[in-house]
């Protein structure tokens, strides 16, 4: 009956009124016929795949119609239509190209086998890679989670101590900053939302590493770059980190959480386009020091506090807002070293080995951005202004550190299409810094305006260009830059590709020629970078190699008469010889290896870094390996997680061979080996509304003494560098409530 | 006069098929309401193939079954709506998590359609949506939580707001609690008040109609027993 339903289709009316007088007649003919055999044609076969492996489940169907079935594990297939004459039959599995036979249906039974094709594999769109590390929730870049940051336990939640665990830069320093393939912490810039942070991190003591002064979990995206990093930043020989805020809140949560080392208490409010944060926090670390034994004397312990704000708007899907604005205070107290026991000029009690350094820090730090898109093109905009003071006691000295910065940034990306992309914008920086010391006093100011553009460019899915270029001007130098810049990927298989990167990278002279009045030009670095990297399946690998040659570093030309002062802190007399003589290179190559999916709940991951490099600059006198390098670094990082107890447990291995130190005569000395063990373990409740995590960690679980390095005297003689604390204890806890209403609390 | 001969041939092959057959209804060859009578039997008999299905073949098989019913047939909402609901079922049954995107880009074809053929917005539609995004979120949770679990959350409030009553509102709210750790405030003692309320409301449906979807009910049943037993 069907058949003549189809017949009928396509055919005018007059027809089918004739057709209706036939079919009354047929269906009187046909109850004759009752229990004809030959009704309908039974069409059978196997469906197999092109190794000859038949196929279970696939579909097998009569195209247009509902005639059909499944085959069964033997990949055979047998159905019955009343269809007749020229019909395709298809075929389709999941992850199978479907296929499509013409047939002829005629009476009687059928038999038809078909082959069907496994779908092509699709090359995975290649992402410009080589010098970054990238942990976001994208996971086409992602090789670390924001939370990886905040669970490693080599880092105790710092996130500059989280990324000196990633290849490239240096595991460990009694210095604060980071230290990228062999340039020093000055190399590096910290970014927020596309602006630089003058002061990421605690201000400086003398001989103990400070931490950033912001928390992992203000970031919904951290990318480490390490070098041939994107036109979009210039001012860094070595490296960049680049953080960027969260975007709307989920839920309104109030926060509260305690530790050894201070209490904090926070507020979100979610609307539905917009919401709000705010943070304070009281940080003394008393019980934190009592927990372990100090190797220096506080004679006023660590204590500050602050609030933080943040308000995020998206009025529609096509716009974002952000602001975010922190204000913090600290004070501390400590004996340290004295770094001006050969400077009596600035220090005149010479025979003071130890001295008490005594800091008040207020830092306020504020950021907005803005992004509209329009069909094709997005538009941001980002201000940001910071104000940093330090009021410091060098023993008897009194001095002090004064900044504040502007910057603006806007730029606009055009996408032509799905292959081609350009991206253009300028950006204008504006700071000063003002220094004095006893009854010295200096300052400088700076004005540097930057434009720049970047093509990326993917003919083939696993092909990209991404050429750039970024050009600067510096009023306090009166000088220009061109720095060009080219990364390029290429896919190499589904799951790997080889990224190259290089460029030309300037950067300002450091701080301390500028504070006494000398202006030589740029320093830069050229880097060239190839990478290979292959993801799949949770499992990570990534295998870098490196070289960078620098160019015009700032050498001061002292001759071999005047004795070689390590003091980080020192000042530059005026009359020197200073230019941009100073040269370099640093060469290295980088191994990491993550697996989440071997063993459930276990990730861990190997990071192993290797650099030869030397550098004739500032104040060395022949070119050598800097003290803030180590040639080997290896982390071994472990979680894993005990379901039925709900706790995260994780371990941390850090080893860096020893650092080389120059003396007065500059002969090098060599540190012994750095050794380090950590242990952290948190425990994941809820109790009705309320969810909680209990954490604790040891840093140094085996007590090791480890030595950094060593501080030489003018007449030669040296002591041991060692860390604030060696074995180390924090516990503390966080307290999350969400989803509540005002009267419950 | 030689058209009608050809009609009247035409005729004769008929004699070849069975008059037992219960496709053979006078009814069925003039009118447009006889062709949407027979996808609707069609269509209840691929669903109800689908939900009596006893092991992953038959599941895989009605699968199939309402796919074909959906290519044939696809200017009807329902027809594609089925089609969608039991390639999202499928992958959750399927491991691979390659063919699991597969199964649901399947499902997604068919429920753009859906939404375009029934051109208003029907609260079943926005569940199918949500039932949709759980199941991509289910193929990488850790990856895949924060896009699709806000996709999820987002249908099944345009549902509420359109329909508070809809039981499977509330059995699949069940699911995606009964699913997130209890570390995250989820687990089986904050889901059965969902599933239970989705149970009143599933006692109240009618579940003759296939144009009016009524699953979930037997496997909100299995959850209710499933929380009990955790509790």
């Amino acid at each position: 009956m069907f058949l003549i339903v189809e017949f009928l289709k396509g055919n005018n009316v007059i027809r089918i009124k004739y057709s209706l007088k036939i079919i009354a007649l047929t269906l009187t003919f046909s109850t004759l016929f009752t229990g004809h055999v030959l009704s309908q044609t039974r069409i059978s076969g196997q469906l197999k795949d092109t190794k000859n492996q038949p196929l279970p489940y696939a579909s097998v169907s009569i195209e247009n119609t509902i005639d059909g079935t499944t085959t069964d594990s033997l990949g055979q297939f047998s159905f019955k239509t009343r269809e007749m004459g020229k019909h395709v039959l298809i075929g389709s599995y999941i992850g199978y190209e479907t296929k499509k036979d013409t047939l002829y249906i005629t009476k009687g039974n059928l038999v038809h086998n078909m082959v069907i094709r496994e779908k092509p594999l699709t090359i995975r769109e290649v992402v410009v890679t080589a010098g970054a590390f990238e942990a976001n929730d994208d996971p086409k870049v992602a090789i670390l989670k924001p939370l990886d940051i905040y669970t490693n336990a080599g880092a105790g939640g710092d996130i500059a101590g989280a990324i000196r665990t990633l290849p490239g830069a240096q595991a460990q320093t009694d210095q604060t900053g980071l230290f990228v393939r062999g340039g020093d912490a000055s190399e590096s810039n910290f970014i927020i939302d596309g602006m630089v942070v003058q002061n990421p991190f605690s201000s400086n003591v003398p001989g103990v590493s400070q931490r950033s002064r912001f928390m992992p979990f203000q970031f919904k995206g951290i990318s480490f770059s390490s070098g041939g990093y994107s036109v979009r930043y210039g001012q860094a020989l070595s490296s960049i980190l680049e953080l960027n805020t969260m975007d709307l809140s989920e839920k309104t949560t109030l926060n509260f959480s305690a530790g050894v080392a201070g209490v904090a208490l926070s507020g979100i409010e979610r609307w539905k386009k917009s919401s709000v944060e705010i943070t304070g926090h009281y940080d003394n670390l008393s019980p934190f020091l009592k927990l372990a034994t100090p190797n220096f004397h506080f004679f006023e312990v660590p204590t500050g506090g602050g609030v933080s704000g943040n308000y995020v708007l998206a009025a529609s899907n096509k716009d974002l807002l952000k602001i975010f604005l922190k204000y913090d205070r600290s004070t501390s107290g400590i004996d340290v070293p004295n770094p001006y026991s050969n400077d009596i000029i600035h220090y005149p009690n010479a025979g003071d080995s130890i001295i008490g350094f005594g800091l008040k820090n207020s830092n306020l730090y504020f950021n907005s951005s803005y992004r509209h898109s329009f069909d094709n093109l997005i538009l941001r905009t980002s201000a940001s202004a910071s104000n940093n003071k330090d009021n410091i006691n060098w023993g008897t000295v009194e001095g002090s550190n004064f900044d504040w910065r502007v910057q603006w940034r806007g730029e606009a990306l055009y996408t032509i299409n799905d292959r081609l992309n350009i991206l253009a914008g300028s950006e204008l920086q504006r700071y000063q810094f003002n220094q004095s010391f006893s009854t010295f006093s200096s300052g400088f100011n700076e004005f540097i305006a930057a434009g720049y553009t970047e093509l990326e460019w993917k003919p083939f899915r696993w092909l990209a260009f991404k050429p750039g270029l970024r050009v600067e001007h510096s009023n306090l130098l009166n000088k220009n830059n061109l720095g060009p810049r080219l990364a390029l990927a290429i896919g190499t298989g589904n799951y790997s590709q080889v990224s190259l990167a290089g460029g030309l990278f300037y950067e300002n002279p450091d701080k301390k020629y500028l504070f006494s009045g000398y202006r030589p030009g740029f320093q830069n670095a050229v880097h060239y970078i190839a990478n290979y990297q292959w993801i799949r399946n949770d499992r990570t690998f990534r295998i870098e190699t490196y070289y960078k040659s620098y160019n015009q570093l700032v050498f001061e030309n002292l001759g071999n008469l005047v004795k070689f002062d390590a003091n980080l802190y020192r000042f530059i007399p005026p009359g020197e010889n200073i230019t941009n003589t100073g040269t370099g290179y640093a060469q290295g190559l980088e191994i990491f290896w993550r697996d989440k999916a071997t063993i459930p709940n276990l990730d861990y991951w190997i990071s192993y870094s290797y650099i030869d490099t030397k550098r004739l600059y500032q104040n060395f006198r022949k070119s050598v390996t800097p003290s803030f390098v180590s040639n080997n670094n290896l982390n071994v990082l472990v979680k894993y997680f005990i379901e039925p107890l709900q706790v995260n447990v994780g371990a941390s291995y850090v080893y860096a061979s020893g650092r080389p130190f120059y003396n007065p005569d500059f002969l090098l000395r060599k540190a012994p080996d750095y050794n380090n063990l950590s242990f952290n373990m948190s425990y994941l409740t809820t109790l009705g509304k309320v969810f909680a995590v209990v954490y604790m960690g040891i840093d140094n679980v085996l007590n090791l003494k480890n030595v950094y390095g060593y501080q030489f005297s003018p007449d030669g003689t040296s002591h041991n560098i060692v860390p604030a604390l060696y074995r180390t204890i924090y516990v503390g806890f966080t307290i999350s409530l969400s989803q509540f209403k005002k009267e419950e609390l | 006069m030689k058209k009608l001969t050809i009609l009247l041939i035409a005729g004769c092959i008929l004699l070849a098929i069975p008059v037992g057959s219960q496709e053979i209804k006078i009814d069925t060859i003039n009118s447009q309401s006889d062709s949407s009578q027979q996808f609707k039997e069609d269509l209840k008999a691929g669903v109800n193939d689908f939900d009596s299905a006893a092991n992953l073949n038959e599941c895989v098989s009605a699968a199939n079954h309402l796919v074909l019913i959906a290519n044939k047939y696809s200017e009807e909402w329902a027809a594609n709506y089925y089609a969608c609901y039991s390639l999202t079922i499928l992958s959750y049954i399927e491991k691979d998590g390659k063919k699991r995107d597969e199964y649901l880009d399947q499902a997604e074809v068919f429920l753009d359609k859906a939404v375009s053929e029934y051109k208003t917005d029907y609260d079943e539609l926005f569940v199918l949506k949500a039932i949709h995004a759980s199941a991509r979120l289910a193929v990488q949770p850790a990856m895949r939580y924060k896009k699709y679990g806000d996709l999820f959350n987002e249908n099944l409030e345009k549902a509420k707001s359109l329909q508070p009553n809809n039981p499977r509102i509330y059995y699949l709210k069940g699911n995606s609690v009964f699913y997130t750790p209890k570390m995250f405030g989820g687990g089986a003692k904050i889901a059965l008040p969902e599933y239970e309320k989705a149970a009143l409301l599933f006692s109240s449906e009618s579940k003759d109609d296939v144009f009016k979807p009524y699953w979930g009910e037997k496997q909100n049943e299995e959850m209710i027993s499933k929380c009990k037993a955790e509790i």
